[in-house]
């Protein structure tokens, strides 16, 4: 038996931001206009809910770059499930544009 | 560069408030996000609006892990140290009130053993006698008696150059009555001029006087009479019972009038050895045999500490009837614990035995000695009463304290569960399982003793369960 996950309509509009790929912290906050005091904390719940799961990047890349390893956030198989679901709850999710630049690890 | 030093170390500091096990993730999630951010050449604002966001970070984080990890509920230095604290407050108690500070003392109210209050025959014991035959009977050729002292009481108001007392109940008395009674006598004054002494009591020296030592060789008078004020002696001192708010100590007194009705007091000649505390006599007398009935007056002093000691000597003997002097049975898995942590144990029992120990004491002296009583013996017993009580209770708690904590670790077993049900006693077991905190193991206290379970039992657990009980519980709330 599965049990339905209620998403906060700022969880699920990040959720939402997530689902077109790979992407991290900063890079939510600013296509969702959301503060960092909201975003980290909502992350951190979806990712304690299973929805989307983190890595950071690797640290020899950020060496190459000369700049600090990102933590990425991905989605999961059961997040696209509550995402969906979420869609017929939220439907202004859906005029969410979409993400113009995605990181893929 | 130097104001992202400082947001950096804004940062680490609101960390402080993430919880131990999440902090080191979130550092560095905000480190990076921070240096993306000032890349971004985004303002002054936008930065510190981050970093105030990780203040939010932190309050969230603390309320999705409000659960915290299972503590043991108090530590043995913590139990110690809140003993340690009421003995000293009970010793800082003490010390703070006069009373009680000259009572620890074991204060001395009389200290003689052969003065024998000597009464009218006719009349009940301690009733007074005319000074007319007394000294007749000084007189006489003595056998029984080495000295006499006497003393009448009256009620005066004493004047001093500020102001009148109220009327005190006074005792003229021969000079050689407190030396005789063995009284001892604070701030004793040095005999000056030709004027009688008044030595006053403890009660009316702080109630009267004020408690000032300004008053000891200053004259005052006593009705018409001029008297010097020579010290202080214990409200006890009278023999005769009473109160007696000063004595009036007469170098000659020759000038008391012989109707005058005073109690007397004779000192047992060496050697003489009376059958018993009280007897009764005949005295030749002007007019015939004068029948006297004479009583030895006892030493009275408050020994506080062997009334302390009795006191524990009788708690002690109680305490097996109140509870269990058993501090479990810890061998129902043998585990051979290392020396250190059985010596630690028992170290622990004996330090808040002791240390409980003075904080009764004071405690005792307090509630006997605090109030002014009018009986010597009062305060006695309170204290008798008080310390047997107190004593009772801290052997109790030490004992059932030492119970309730893990043999391994001291600290004290949580989370109580009742286990079984009574009507399943034949074949299980029903009663309360404790675990402590740390994972060394559980209690077993069984409800109802039965020959193969009468005794807490500890099952002891042994490292590979320590996984079970390290780090934090994490919250479960749903999103």
């Amino acid at each position: 038996m599965t049990v339905e996950i209620k998403l906060s309509h700022t969880a699920a509009m990040i959720l939402q931001t997530i689902s077109s790929g790979t992407i991290y912290g900063f890079g939510i906050m600013e296509r969702t206009g959301l503060p960092s005091g909201t975003v980290y904390p909502a992350l951190r719940r979806l990712e304690r809910d299973a929805l989307i799961r983190s890595e950071w990047e690797k640290q020899s890349i950020a060496d190459k770059e000369m700049r600090p390893p990102r933590k990425f956030y991905k989605m999961t198989p059961a997040g696209k499930t509550t995402l969906l679901a979420m869609m017929k709850r939220y439907p202004l999710l859906e005029r969410l544009g979409a993400m113009d630049e995605v990181k893929t690890v | 560069m130097t104001s992202l030093l400082l947001y950096r170390m804004a940062l680490r500091l609101v960390a402080c408030a993430v919880p131990r096990a999440l902090r080191a993730e979130w550092v560095a999630e905000w480190e990076s996000e921070l240096w993306y951010i000032a890349e971004s050449s985004a303002s002054r604002g936008e930065i510190t609006a981050f970093c105030w966001g990780a203040v939010e970070d932190a309050r969230s984080l603390r309320q999705m892990h409000l659960v915290a990890p299972v503590r043991a509920a108090g530590s043995a230095w913590a139990c110690v140290g809140w003993v340690v604290g009421l003995a000293v407050v009970s010793f800082g108690l003490a010390q703070a009130l006069p009373r009680v500070r000259l009572a620890s003392t074991s204060p001395v109210y009389r200290s003689s053993t052969d003065s024998v209050l000597i009464s009218s025959g006719e009349a009940k014991t301690g009733s007074m006698i005319p000074l007319l035959r007394v000294r007749a009977w000084q007189r006489r050729r003595q056998h029984l008696f080495t000295e006499f002292a006497f003393y009448a009481p009256l009620v005066r108001t004493v004047r001093t150059e500020m102001e009148t007392t109220r009327p005190l109940a006074l005792a003229r008395a021969s000079g050689n009555m407190l030396r005789m009674l063995g009284v001892p006598v604070l701030f004793a004054q040095e005999p000056r001029g030709v004027e009688p002494v008044l030595v006053l009591s403890q009660s009316a020296w702080h109630r009267d006087f004020g408690g000032s030592e300004a008053v000891f060789g200053q004259v005052v008078k006593v009705g018409a009479q001029r008297v010097r004020i020579g010290g202080v002696v214990p409200d006890e001192a009278a023999p005769a019972g009473g109160r007696i708010d000063g004595w009036i100590l007469l170098p000659e007194t020759e000038t008391l009038p012989e109707t005058t009705d005073v109690y007397l007091v004779g000192r047992l000649a060496e050697g003489a050895t009376m059958r018993g505390p009280q007897w009764e006599m005949t005295v030749p007398g002007v007019d015939g045999d004068v029948y006297y009935s004479c009583r030895i007056l006892p030493a009275l002093r408050a020994d506080v500490w062997r009334m302390y000691l009795f006191a524990v000597f009788l708690a002690l003997l109680a305490l097996p009837a109140t509870t269990s002097l058993s501090l479990g049975e810890y061998a129902a898995r043998p585990v051979n614990l290392h020396w250190v942590a059985t010596l630690r144990r028992w170290v622990f029992l004996v330090t808040k035995i002791a240390c409980a120990m003075p904080a009764i004491y004071f405690a005792g002296l307090i509630a006997a000695y605090a109030m002014h009583s009018t009986s010597p013996y009062t305060p006695q017993y309170i204290q008798l009463v008080t310390t047997f009580g107190l004593t009772l209770f801290a052997l109790r708690w030490s004992l059932r304290d030492q119970r309730r904590r893990c043999p391994v670790c001291l600290g004290r077993l949580t989370c109580p569960a009742r286990v079984g049900e009574p009507s399943r006693n034949f074949l299980a077991w029903n009663g309360t399982e404790l675990i402590c905190a740390d994972g060394h193991g559980f209690l077993h206290v069984p409800e109802m003793a039965t020959s193969w379970f009468s005794t807490q039992r500890w099952l002891h657990l042994d490292p590979s369960w320590s996984g079970l009980f390290m780090g934090p519980v994490e919250g479960t709330r749903v999103t």
